[in-house]
């Protein structure tokens, strides 16, 4: 039994994903939010996503293990306050979207979501 | 060569002073010795002259005693042969009385040949006989092949009237025993029986004919025989000094010009030594200093690394902590517009629109920070020159008021794309600034001998020394508002590049020019 959830946002920062979140809410969408890589597995595993917002550095599990463990991930743009470095690009990037760096404007998020959950893919 | 010929002043001024000593050395002594040889030769030749003039006297002695024999017979001429025969020893030697005749002078009595009784004297011999007296007088001739000498004595010794003479013929060359012992054994002489060298009168030489007369230095004495004066004509046969007084001065003056050759050789030597040495301690000098000055350097530019390498290790912390508190924040305030409205209620909006500003700084800075610090290898690829400049000049246009002249050479470079984008973006950008709104950019981009040369330059106000030197150190900033990592990221971009970038600052100029230079692997050839 799988229920939809438009975005899942995964960070460790409270008022960080917090805000993310609030944004998005106050936009109409459906948000879901994991403070790890291991939350977020689990959501995905209950949830359909339509699109996923990942922080890179989480304790526990990170994000690249996240994308890893995903044999057939939803959209998946990675938010983080560090760039990819080059040999985490090559692992996982064929798997996500989009890099953005924090902070990311907000009015640039909600453009990169809509288009995202409208189906416009990756850009 | 010129090094060669380069002599020390000293050990010139040593061989000439030594050799002027050798040289004044041998003058002197050159004289003393020639001096003495004629002082000797002089002595000698007088010894010689005494010696002459004593054998002759011999000869007035047998004269003396025929005169008296002739005076006790009164002129018998019988007497007077059996006497002069008595004497005469050999039949070569004449003995002669003769009587006077009107002018001349008849022979009474004789012994030796060429005279015979009642012959007539020459007058020349009549002459002599003439002049004859109690001291005898002489008459010398000399033929070419036997020299003649006549003695004669005549009154008051002989009976008035009459003269008794003496006479014998030589050959002048003959060797005789007279001449081994001294003085003739050191010295030649030719003897005249005239008071001067009268080559007619010669009766001995003691060298062989074609020696005759004496040449070189010869000294002449005079010898007393009878009435007459000879003449006696020296020379040394070898040095009378020695030879080691004849030679003395030349060896003084040839082991003077050694000695001074030698001191000189010394000399220069030493002094070369000395040269070769104090150059190459000046050369060692200078190899030091240089070496400390680059080991400064490198001390200066490990101490930059290192300053560097800390700035960059804390502006990544910074960086990257700055950026989730800043996501937090930025979140927020866009959650407050949106619920204040834009623009919000005046007592809010004031607040509002500060931190919405200064968080935009703040993000900045964080990106500056992040673009500092972050290593990019450069991902190069063939990029045309006027191209890049114009994209560059599209992307960043100039505000109203300022012109912007870009002016490429056709060329290719070989670079990152964006990262040379970047390079020149920021520095068109803080052209921009500096002209504050109103003059002129221009944007260059030439290849040079050793590869290619991109220039920004204005007509603002410039930059003043101090910041010249400062320009490209991370925080430095001349802009109020400015993070001071601008241009620190334009040069680590440009050095990942291999090349730099510098502030010109030619003084003929206004405003200000940054130049980057990069290397010629950044260029394409153009023959490929």
């Amino acid at each position: 039994m799988t229920t939809h959830t438009d975005v899942l946002v995964v960070e460790d920062q409270p008022d960080v994903r917090g805000s993310v979140a609030d944004i998005l809410r106050a936009e109409g969408y459906d948000v879901e939010e994991a403070c790890d890589g291991i939350e977020a597995l689990d959501i995905l595993s209950r949830h359909q996503v339509g699109t996923v917002l990942l922080d890179l550095r989480m304790p526990r599990c990170d994000g690249i293990a996240v994308v890893e463990a995903l044999a057939d991930p939803p959209p998946i743009v990675i938010v983080s306050a560090h760039g990819l470095a080059d040999e985490e690009l090559k692992k996982i990037g064929s798997k996500v979207v989009g890099v953005l760096r924090k902070p990311v404007p907000p009015r640039q998020l909600l453009e990169r979501v809509g288009s995202l959950l409208r189906g416009e893919g990756a850009c | 060569m010129r090094r060669l010929l380069h002599v020390a002043p000293l050990s010139l001024v040593l061989a000439v002073v030594i050799g002027a000593a050798s040289i004044v050395g041998f003058v002197f002594f050159k004289n003393s010795a020639d001096q003495q040889e004629r002082t000797l030769l002089e002595s000698d030749n007088s010894q010689a002259a005494l010696y002459v003039g004593s054998v002759f006297s011999g000869i007035g002695s047998i004269l003396d005693s025929l005169a008296t024999a002739e005076v006790l017979s009164n002129g018998s001429p019988a007497v007077f042969a059996s006497r002069a025969h008595a004497l005469s020893a050999s039949n070569q030697l004449n003995l002669v009385l003769a009587g006077k005749q009107g002018a001349g002078y008849v022979v009474t009595s004789a012994v030796g040949p060429g005279f015979t009784n009642g012959q007539v004297l020459s007058p020349t011999v009549s002459a002599t006989l003439a002049r004859a007296g109690s001291s005898f007088s002489t008459l010398v001739s000399y033929d070419g092949k036997k020299s003649a000498a006549l003695f004669a004595v005549g009154p008051p010794l002989t009976s008035a009237g009459t003269a008794i003479f003496f006479r014998f013929t030589i050959d002048p060359y003959v060797k005789s025993p007279v001449t081994a012992a001294r003085p003739f054994a050191l010295i030649k002489v030719a003897l005249y029986g005239a008071p001067t060298a009268d080559p007619g009168a010669l009766i001995v030489a003691t060298v062989p004919k074609d020696q005759i007369p004496l040449t070189g230095d010869v000294v002449t004495d005079h010898a007393t025989v009878g009435s007459a004066k000879w003449t006696l004509v020296g020379a040394a046969r070898s040095s009378l000094v020695g030879s080691f007084a004849r030679q003395a001065p030349y060896i003084i003056l040839g082991l003077g010009l050694f000695i001074a050759l030698l001191v000189a050789v010394t000399v220069e030597v030493l002094d070369r030594r000395r040269r070769y040495a104090s150059n190459l301690v000046e050369q060692r000098t200078a190899d030091l200093e240089a070496t400390l000055a680059d080991l400064r350097a490198a001390q200066a530019a490990l101490v930059r690394g290192e300053r560097l390498r800390a700035l960059g290790e804390m502006a990544s912390v910074v960086g990257h902590e700055l950026r989730n508190p800043l996501a937090a924040v930025i979140n927020a305030l866009y959650l407050l517009r949106r619920r204040l409205g834009e623009p919000a209620e005046p007592e809010y909006e004031k607040h509002l629109a500060m931190a919405e500003r200064e968080t935009s700084k703040a993000a900045t800075l964080a990106e500056d920070l992040t673009a500092f610090v972050r290593p990019r290898e450069p991902k190069k690829e063939e990029v045309d020159a006027p191209t890049l400049l114009r994209e560059v000049a599209e992307a960043s246009p100039p505000p109203a008021e300022v012109s912007l002249d870009v002016d490429a050479d056709p060329f290719t470079l070989v670079v990152d794309r964006h990262q040379l984008a970047e390079v020149l973006t920021n520095l068109v950008t803080n052209a921009y600034q500096a002209v504050n709104g109103d003059g002129a950019v221009r944007v260059t981009a030439r290849t040079t001998p050793s590869g290619a040369e991109l220039a920004v330059e204005d007509n603002g106000p410039g930059i003043d020394a101090e910041a010249s030197q400062r320009l490209f150190e991370p925080f430095f900033t001349t802009k109020h508002d400015g993070t001071g990592l601008g241009l620190a990221i334009v040069q680590r971009l440009v050095e990942a590049h291999g090349g730099t970038v510098s502030f010109d600052d030619a003084a003929d100029r206004d405003g200000a020019r940054v130049v980057v230079r990069l290397p010629d692997q950044a260029v394409r050839a153009t023959a490929s």
